[in-house]
């Protein structure tokens, strides 16, 4: 049998038209399904109160594991920090969601802020006084008279009901952004954060066993820290957002929970995005203080939840040191899982 | 059995002595080299010091005091910027800022008002320290925002108003020296401890200031550097220390030298080192081609000064240059 080229090139053709028709559609098929799911993906921002560090390891792990996605959100994670106030970029729509702590909250929302509360991330507080036992102090007492390097701002609170709480006077200097001052002996003693400066002196040389270390939270001073939040509109316009924003956060917690070293390698990635200048063993450090104080006692069920002894608390003191008026219902400013 | 035991005693004895002896000479020699290195440093806290006497005596107008700050930086090669920075209302009433800033650029003397919204001065440890301790205090190393831009320690002095009695009763400012790195990173190396020691400096926080063996980078116009240390604490030494992270932007054909200590350790017949000062040379001399000519000249040099001593400690050389079509990368052992 002779071979007709003509024939073989009509097979050919055949061939050809039936591939690009297949090629074709499963590329119409494909453009339709990501069109699809990027209109379904609804845009959000987040800004958390400070640098990228393990402080917001749930976030960036959330983010980077694809989990804001899974719940419909297409998230922009903003960077914190200095200069970047929390519910100032929420009041300017710059950030749908943010982090801050509990005392400010209560204080924007008592001061006609219309926030509100999406989750009590962070249920204890990591706020400490670190004091140096060779300066003669081993109890709260121990610190009358003494020089004491405190934060400005809401880091003030817990310190000045601490000292009211044991009759204590003290002499407050001035404290800002090193250690520097407690190594060299400026002060007696001074405020830190259990997953941040408290470590960095542990580096310095001084060992746990030549330090005094009162967590307010141990002395029915705890105030829990970092919380989720959003304007009060943002929630009434779309409910559903702001849970698929929770729930995904405190899957992202869980998942860095369980997963450490892959959690700290997304970390370091933000962390030197931003040129923070921090260190994989610091953030491990404060990572593990993180799962102290979102789940303590590893009991997972108050995860995310706001106690309402635990606003009274911290209502109250704000009120008896005149920082608001009036305290907010609880019932208005918490709206997050029950 | 007597001659043995005589002879065991004998030896036990000796050794003693010649550890002790060895031990107190080391002690000796690390005080000796201490001192030269504290003498240096005094020489710089002598500057800010006398400026404050000077600013504390009584009034001093500002062009005067200004001319002083400027002659201290031009004066004084060690010293790479100083400035005088006022409490608020100190200097001139309504005036919250006041700091005048003399330090070494390219251009030479550069002056810069460095107290503004965003740089708070009253907040940094160099300001808010000295203050509160009412003493000087030399600061570990960072990298200043202010108006230098590079990596420094700095001797804060502060200067008060003062009671009758001479006591410092409220601070009115700051005097500052600042130092950098690299000038203190050169006076260490300068220095030569017995025939293999070095120094290093520490500051009072663990944090290593100086160390030996930093790498030399140089570029396009061949004058090697060497890259001062960020500082932190010993490798190894406290588990989950902290440690801080530089970054260098090289620009194309920018050339990096690692190496270890046996490079700048050999030694020649009459026990001469090599020292980081021949590195220096050879680099200068050949610094323009391919790392690996860099290398092997190196090596050459090294073996050719050594005129057939033993090799003191292991040699590795690394030279990296970063961005041209002709980079290559390659090691020497």
């Amino acid at each position: 049998m002779k071979n007709d080229p003509r024939l073989i090139t009509k097979a050919l053709r055949r061939h050809i038209n039936g591939t690009l028709i297949v090629v074709l559609s499963l590329v119409f098929l494909q453009t339709v399904s990501a069109v699809q799911a990027e209109t379904v993906l609804k845009k959000a921002s987040f800004v958390p109160q400070w640098l990228p560090q393990a402080q917001f390891a749930g976030y960036m792990v959330a983010l980077e594991k694809g989990f804001y996605r899974e719940v419909g959100l297409d998230l922009t994670l903003m960077v914190g920090g200095p200069g970047k106030p929390p519910f100032v970029l929420l009041g300017s729509g710059e950030a749908t969601f943010c982090t801050d702590w509990l005392s400010n909250g209560i204080e924007k929302r008592a001061s006609g802020h219309r926030v509100v509360n999406l989750a009590q991330v962070v249920q204890r507080s990591a706020l400490m006084l670190v004091a140096k036992k060779k300066s003669g102090i081993e109890h709260p007492r121990d610190l009358n008279g003494k020089n004491v390097g405190l934060w400005a701002g809401q880091f003030y609170l817990q310190p000045m009901a601490f000292f009211r709480k044991y009759d204590i006077k003290v002499n407050i200097i001035p404290n800002y952004s090193s250690v520097s001052i407690f190594l060299k002996g400026g002060v007696d003693a001074m405020s830190a954060m259990w997953y941040n400066e408290y470590h960095t002196i542990l580096n310095s040389g001084l060992n746990s066993d030549d330090l005094s270390l009162f967590f307010f939270s141990r002395v029915g001073l705890n105030f829990p820290e970092d919380g989720i939040y959003c304007l009060e509109e943002t929630f009434r316009a779309d409910p559903g957002l702001c849970e698929r924003f929770v729930r995904a956060s405190l899957e992202g917690w869980l998942y860095a929970f369980d997963n450490q070293e892959e959690a700290i390698r997304i970390v370091m990635k933000h962390a030197e995005a931003a040129h923070t200048g921090t260190n994989k063993a610091h953030q491990r450090w404060m990572l593990a203080r993180m799962k102290d104080l979102i789940i303590p006692d590893e009991d997972k069920s108050n995860l995310g939840k706001l106690e309402p002894a635990d606003y009274a608390l911290v209502a109250d003191i704000l009120k008896d040191f005149r920082l608001i008026d009036a305290i907010p219902q609880f019932e208005d400013f918490y709206r997050g899982p029950r | 059995m007597v001659f043995a035991m005589a002879l065991a005693y004998s030896y036990s004895y000796s050794r003693t002595i010649i550890l002790d002896e060895a031990e107190k000479n080391a002690r000796n020699l690390t005080l000796s080299v201490a001192r030269r290195i504290e003498q240096e440093f005094r020489a710089v806290e002598k500057l800010p010091e006398h400026l404050c006497a000077f600013l504390e005596a009584g009034p001093c107008d500002k062009d005067t005091m200004l001319r002083l700050v400027r002659r201290m930086v031009e004066e004084n090669r060690e010293v790479f910027g100083s400035a005088v920075a006022f409490e608020p209302n100190s200097f001139q009433p309504g005036m919250h800022w006041y700091a005048p800033y003399y330090f070494k650029s390219k251009s030479g003397i550069t002056f810069e008002q460095i107290g503004s919204d965003s740089y708070d001065y009253f907040t940094k440890d160099w300001y808010h320290l000295p203050k509160v301790l009412k003493a000087p205090v030399w600061m570990d190393p960072y990298f200043d925002e202010g108006g230098g831009g590079i990596i420094m320690t700095t001797y804060s002095c502060p200067f008060f108003e003062r009671g009758r009695d001479g006591a410092p009763v409220n601070a009115r400012g700051i005097v500052t020296a600042d130092v950098s790195l690299e000038w203190l990173s050169n006076l260490v190396r300068s220095i030569q401890v017995g025939r293999t020691g070095y120094c290093f400096i520490i500051s009072n926080t663990g944090t290593f200031v100086t160390h030996h063996n930093p790498p030399l980078l140089w570029d396009s116009t061949c004058t090697p550097s060497f890259l001062g240390p960020p500082g932190g604490p010993l490798l190894g030494i406290i588990e989950d220390a902290t440690f801080k992270m530089d970054r260098l932007t090289f620009s194309p054909g920018t050339v990096l030298l690692a190496y270890t200590d046996g490079v700048t350790e050999a030694f020649d017949l009459e026990g001469k080192l090599f020292s980081e000062e021949r590195l220096r040379e050879v680099i200068t001399s050949v610094g323009q081609k391919t790392v690996k000519e860099i290398t092997e000249v190196l090596l050459e040099k090294i073996d050719s000064f050594r005129k057939g001593a033993a090799q003191s400690d292991d040699i590795t050389i690394m030279a990296l240059r970063f961005g041209s079509l002709t980079s290559n990368l390659t090691s020497g052992k």
